[in-house]
């Protein structure tokens, strides 16, 4: 038995196991391995594979032009290793434009890139491919419309009414689609508006929400998705503290959850599968993973880690199976060893200013509606 | 005791426990229809040596934790050994274990191939499995094309 005898169904076996690239070089060798990869049921199905729900990378977008994306290659890959820097691409050639764009969320291994006059891009990084969203024509503008720029708690405002403005990006599994969301809180009463883009039928449409009890605020514009709903932190009518709004892409509808951070420093993050709260200002102190999804009581604490490599200041992005953790500054993306109190692997860059990080998985999802 | 059978009339004796790794034998074992002797029309003598070696290597370790079972590092370390293999006798274990349906064998062998095409370039790839380029000219460029910055 040789290679270009297997059944067809062994080679896809095969194939599945493969990363991106190499996924890519494969097509290039016969017209049978060019035609099982581009099926669309093969992207799904690679998709769905533990070695590609392994496969984390990290996105770092250079502020000082916000024009570099550099992609941190393998935060955790099959063997366990950091990889090296890759500079992909220059956003422009993404964004198409020359206003400033921010990577809103990541989903299935595409990025959805936002920019401040609500054009947004659902990207790719590792198949290339990008796709421009049409115009949400639903979309408030201002009265005056020559400038606005979306800020967090500060919205913009129409016919005099403050608007709250929010964002979120991410998978609807009952109708096989992906949704970007544009959400409004009116300041006047207890409604918010939706507007949902899906892919699918590669359109708008517009849905009113009617606040069953109190009215909650979003803090922080950039929605985190995972479990079918981008999430929130938001400041409670009903309580001192801070909550998160959750939005249920199927059900479409909101809910509530406790976070057990009790001020407003409180940020999310989404990392394979699980919810993270930390404090934005004691991020060694205070992190806590929802270990059962939706379950209050689940929220755990992590431990501090035993060392960090002080004077050095760095962001804790993630705890590596207990023993590392990932950490950046202006210089460097470093895998710490906090037991060991040593650098495990660094990658240095020249010139860097973080202005946004995303963990994205990598994956052959197409950006655009089939 | 169940007995194996061949394609070229070599036959294999089998523990029970050994026999239901294998989940075709097992369905027959299951539905009544398994005879004194199994045929294996489609797996050949020395291949389906190769199989059973594997079965009984991985049932010890599913077993009680006993005197006889095998650490994770060392059964990694055997299977490590296991697939030192030629291109042909790989191929033929593929092929045997889906139709055995013995999943984590199947499994192993499959991320065998999966290595040996990582990181390579389709010429390579081509080189090392001898596969036929079947693309025109025209097709191939722009394939490559397509696909372009997979090869930086």
């Amino acid at each position: 038995m040789d290679m270009e005898n297997l059944p067809r169904e062994i080679i896809e076996d095969i194939l599945l196991r493969l990363p991106v690239k190499s996924l890519k070089r494969s097509k290039c060798v016969c017209k049978k391995w060019c035609s099982i990869i581009s099926q669309p049921q093969f992207a799904k199905i690679h998709l769905h594979r533990p070695q590609t729900q392994a496969r984390t990378r990290l996105c770092i977008v250079n502020s000082e032009e916000r024009s570099d994306i550099n992609v941190v290659s393998n935060v955790n890959d099959d063997n366990g290793e950091l990889l090296d820097l890759d500079c992909l691409t220059d956003i422009k050639n993404v964004m198409n434009s020359t206003k400033q764009g921010y990577i809103l969320d990541s989903c299935d291994g595409l990025l959805c890139l936002v920019d401040s006059y609500n054009h947004a891009v659902l990207w790719n990084p590792f198949t290339r491919q990008y796709n421009h969203l049409p115009i949400n024509h639903h979309h408030v503008y201002r009265r005056n419309s020559d400038y606005f720029r979306i800020e967090p708690g500060v919205g913009y405002f129409v016919d005099g009414y403050k608007i709250e403005n929010f964002y979120g990006f991410g998978y609807d599994s009952c109708s096989d689609d992906y949704k970007l969301i544009t959400g409004y809180f009116w300041d006047y009463d207890n409604n918010s508006r939706i507007d949902v883009f899906s892919l699918k039928s590669n359109d708008w449409r517009s849905i009113t929400i009617h606040s069953e009890k109190h009215h909650a605020t979003i803090l922080y514009e950039k929605g985190v998705f995972l479990h079918g709903a981008a999430h929130w932190i938001a400041a409670s009518s009903s309580s001192a503290n801070p909550i998160i709004l959750a939005f249920d892409f199927e059900e479409e509808r909101f809910k509530e959850m406790a976070i057990p951070i009790k001020n407003y420093e409180a940020r999310l993050q989404a990392i394979e599968g699980h919810l993270y709260v930390y404090d934005d200002k004691e991020y060694l102190k205070e992190r806590w993973v929802m270990k059962d999804y939706g379950v209050e009581e689940s929220w755990t604490k992590m431990a501090s880690p035993n060392s960090y490599p002080y004077p050095c200041k760095y962001q804790l992005l993630d705890f590596l199976n207990n023993q590392h953790l990932l950490l950046i500054n202006d210089e460097k993306v470093v895998l710490w060893d906090h037991k060991e109190n040593k650098e495990y692997n660094a990658m240095t860059y020249e010139k860097l200013l973080i202005s946004e990080i995303t963990f994205f998985t990598e994956t052959l999802v197409s950006p655009h509606s089939c | 005791m169940i007995t194996l059978r061949s394609s070229d009339g070599e036959t294999f004796d089998l523990d029970e426990v050994v026999a239901v790794e294998l989940q075709t034998i097992k369905n027959m074992m299951e539905d009544g229809c398994a005879e004194s002797v199994i045929p294996v029309p489609n797996v050949e003598g020395k291949i389906l040596a190769k199989v059973i070696e594997y079965c009984k290597k991985h049932v010890k370790s599913t077993a009680k934790a006993e005197e006889h079972a095998l650490s994770d590092a060392d059964l990694k370390a055997w299977d490590s050994d296991f697939i030192k293999l030629d291109q042909a006798t790989l191929f033929d274990l593929i092929m045997a274990a889906n139709y055995l349906d013995i999943k984590s064998l199947l499994d192993l062998l499959c991320q065998t191939v999966a290595n040996m095409i990582k990181g390579k370039s389709p010429e390579e790839i081509r080189q090392i499995f001898n596969i036929k380029n079947d693309f025109t000219p025209e097709e191939e460029q722009e394939i490559r094309r397509e696909n372009q910055w997979a090869f930086q």
